[in-house]
């Protein structure tokens, strides 16, 4: 059965790329346009990995993987943060939420497969 | 010069708010244009995909392993067939000389024949002799009538014996012409052309191979093409999110612009203290926006730009695979309906209806040889009886010359009669002899032919029947790889040229980028005019290049920094934005905008 990936971004657009890149691959997507919307859907929803935005409306990147990690469904899943920003102390900030890694956009479809499949085992 | 100047802050800070409103509607107004390039280049993907597939079964279709094993097939029955024609031609002359040596014995039938039917004259003339000779002597000549008799039967018997004989020669005579004129017909007409397609056959094999070769060949450049693709389709996903990437830099802009316009207006009565700081705050903050508008629209076209060229190369690359499969399959023939696997197929029926042919011929020449074999048997029996009338002949000499004998002086014509007949006994030996030398001739020339068929030859090697259920059997498997090649080549070549027109229609109603540069320009033009202007009335400041230091801060992207960095060294303050030390480990593995913690 393929893994199931959710994706959290209120660009429409980039979630269209992240899905279309990891369904290529073979993966099943599951979409939420901001980090509350992820939330909500990660209470009920067990996912195989997180790839979220940082900056997102109503709750942010950040404070998603905090939800999550401070939740029990999806409380081990690798997360993974694809945003625009590089700062060194929004990684540092992200690593300590409990993020697992960190993209820059954009990203190149086999650079996310890749990490996607490194996280995922 | 300070009322001035504050009049002008006054007058800049009221330009502010359109140029504003026209980045608030560029940062939000591409959204579905990019959404729906996505989902084209989503179905272009799935279709370039489809194009792959199928080019890739084509590959395998003609140069795979189902095919390899059928070009083996056929070369070892292009083997067996120049073999098996070989023996055909090679046993027909032997058949030709067999059945013109025995037409040269059945010739040597006909002198022995003759002197039976002279045989069959002198006794009758005997019979009539002995009658006579008998009615002459009256009571004495009684017992010769008998003889008379019996003279005149083997008479009639010698007659009907020969004749039987002489048509049985000639209805031979009549069937080794006739088969003659087969063989030789077969020989001249079906095995030439056997031979000729044979020839054919035998070229198109090494074509096949070669176009095995050059469809392995494809094959590869099919894949490194379709690598090619995947990577037009990596460089699209990477420059469709430009898109997001320009928005969010158009919002820092806005964000800039708004706490400038926000920081003039909390100046509200400027005075001639505030005012020179104020312009030429307004110029550092224009000078710098201005620079990363221009950054935004150029990286968004560059990506539109990466996007239309990767599209297009998609259609192209997918045409060339069509094409190059086309040239490929279809090689230099005139006609795009007619393959080599057609002209193969052609082919292989000919020589199958040849086969055919050649196999009736074999079947008629093997029923000649046994009717030839019967006929001599039956020529056999009529001998054998010929045989028996010649003792029978002597028997009835030597009781003639005992009746003679008693008969006394009188007798003594009977005597001579019964002379006669004992030599003609002798002569019917000479003469069977001969006919039996002549018939034991032709037996041991048929005899080495008579169980002797084409059907199973002689190194054990596959019968007609056999070849033909194999070149059927490769026929139908070239039928269907035909089929299926002329069917795939035809989608192939409609789904790449549909693809490709689709993907020029798309390309061809993109301008988003256009349309976003046009309005861009007239922003940048409104700010570099008011920092124009702020720098003519102030000058950079020290106290902005100390802000520079610390504004990078409100900086998220990379290329921000970089422009900062730019405008920074520009203004003689040296930053070191671009290169921040970057988490220990993963990112030579997944590249440098990748960690993994």
């Amino acid at each position: 059965m393929a893994k199931l990936i959710m994706t959290a971004d209120d660009s429409a657009s980039v979630r269209q790329m992240v899905s279309f890149t990891l369904k290529q691959a073979g993966y099943d997507v599951v979409e939420a346009v901001d980090g509350k919307d992820a939330l909500t859907k990660l209470g009920t929803q067990k996912v195989d990995m997180l790839i979220t935005d940082l900056n997102m409306p109503n709750l942010d990147g950040i404070g998603l993987i905090k939800g999550v990690r401070g939740g029990a469904l999806n409380k081990f899943i690798p997360i993974v943060m694809l945003t625009t920003e590089s700062q060194e102390s929004r990684k540092a900030e992200g690593k300590a939420a409990g993020a697992t890694g960190w993209i820059v956009k954009p990203f190149k479809p086999e650079q996310l497969i890749a990490v996607v499949k490194k996280v995922l085992g | 010069m300070t009322p001035h100047l504050c009049n002008q802050v006054a007058q800049w800070n009221s330009c502010l708010t359109p140029t504003m409103e026209v980045l608030r509607q560029l940062s939000g107004c591409t959204e579905d244009q990019f959404l729906e390039l996505g989902g084209k280049l989503q179905d272009f993907a799935f279709r370039s995909s489809g194009i792959s597939s199928v080019s890739n079964n084509l590959v395998e279709l003609v140069a795979g392993a189902e095919s390899n094993q059928l070009t083996e097939r056929l070369r070892n029955l292009f083997a067996q067939m120049n073999s098996y024609l070989d023996q055909v031609n090679t046993q027909g002359n032997q058949s030709c000389s067999t059945l013109e040596q025995i037409m040269v014995q059945l010739e040597n039938v006909v002198r022995p024949l003759e002197g039976f039917q002279k045989m069959d004259k002198a006794l009758r003339m005997l019979s009539i002799s002995t009658k006579i000779e008998s009615a002459r002597l009256g009571e004495l000549g009684a017992g010769f009538t008998t003889l008379a008799m019996d003279v005149e039967k083997l008479s009639q018997t010698v007659s009907e014996k020969s004749a039987g004989i002489m048509a049985q020669r000639q209805s031979l005579a009549q069937l080794i012409n006739g088969n003659l004129q087969m063989v030789r017909s077969t020989e001249e007409h079906q095995y030439a052309d056997a031979q000729k397609i044979l020839a054919a056959v035998g070229n198109n094999l090494e074509t096949l191979a070669n176009l095995n070769a050059t469809c392995s060949a494809t094959g590869n450049q099919v894949a490194v093409i379709s690598e090619q693709i995947s990577s037009d389709i990596g460089a699209v996903v990477a420059s469709m999110q430009f898109h997001d990437i320009t928005r969010q830099q158009i919002e820092h802009v806005i964000e800039a612009l708004e706490k400038l316009q926000q920081h003039t207006c909390d100046k509200a009565t400027p005075n001639e203290d505030t005012c020179p700081a104020l312009v030429a705050e307004i110029g550092d903050i224009c000078e710098l926006q201005t620079a990363q508008t221009r950054h935004a629209t150029d990286q968004l076209t560059k990506a539109t730009n990466t996007i239309l060229d990767s599209l297009r190369d998609i259609g192209a690359k997918q045409t060339q695979i069509s094409q190059e499969l086309q040239q490929a399959l279809m090689g230099s023939s005139d006609s795009t309906e007619t393959s080599l696997l057609d002209t193969m197929e052609k082919e292989m029926h000919r020589v199958t209806l040849i086969l055919q042919n050649c196999d009736r011929a074999d079947q008629e020449l093997a029923a000649a040889m046994h009717k030839v074999t019967s006929t001599m048997a039956e020529i056999g029996g009529f001998v054998s009886d010929i045989e028996a009338v010649g003792s029978e002949i002597d028997l009835i000499a030597l009781n003639a010359q005992i009746k003679a004998a008693h008969t006394g002086p009188q007798g003594a014509a009977l005597g001579v009669l019964a002379e006669a007949i004992k030599r003609l006994s002798l002569d019917a030996v000479i003469q069977t002899e001969a006919v039996s030398n002549t018939l034991q001739a032709i037996n041991a020339i048929t005899a080495s032919i008579a169980d002797q068929s084409f059907l199973e030859v002689e190194d054990g090697s596959q019968p007609v029947s056999e070849m033909e259920q194999e070149a059927r059997q490769i026929i139908t498997s070239l039928s269907g790889i035909n089929h299926s090649l002329q069917q795939q080549l035809s989608t192939l070549a409609r789904t790449a040229e549909s693809l490709s027109d689709e993907i020029n229609q798309t390309t061809s109603s993109i301008h988003v980028h256009e349309e976003i540069q046009q309005q861009t320009e007239q922003v940048i033009q409104a700010l570099e005019q008011v920092y124009a202007e702020a720098r003519s009335l102030v000058p950079a400041s020290s106290e902005f290049r100390d802000n520079l230091r610390h504004m990078e801060q409100r900086y998220t992207m990379e290329s921000e920094r970089m422009i900062h960095e730019m405008l920074a060294a520009r203004h003689g303050v040296q930053l070191s934005l671009q290169k921040q030390q970057t988490s220990a480990g993963s990112e030579s593995e997944y590249g440098d905008n990748v960690d993994l913690f």
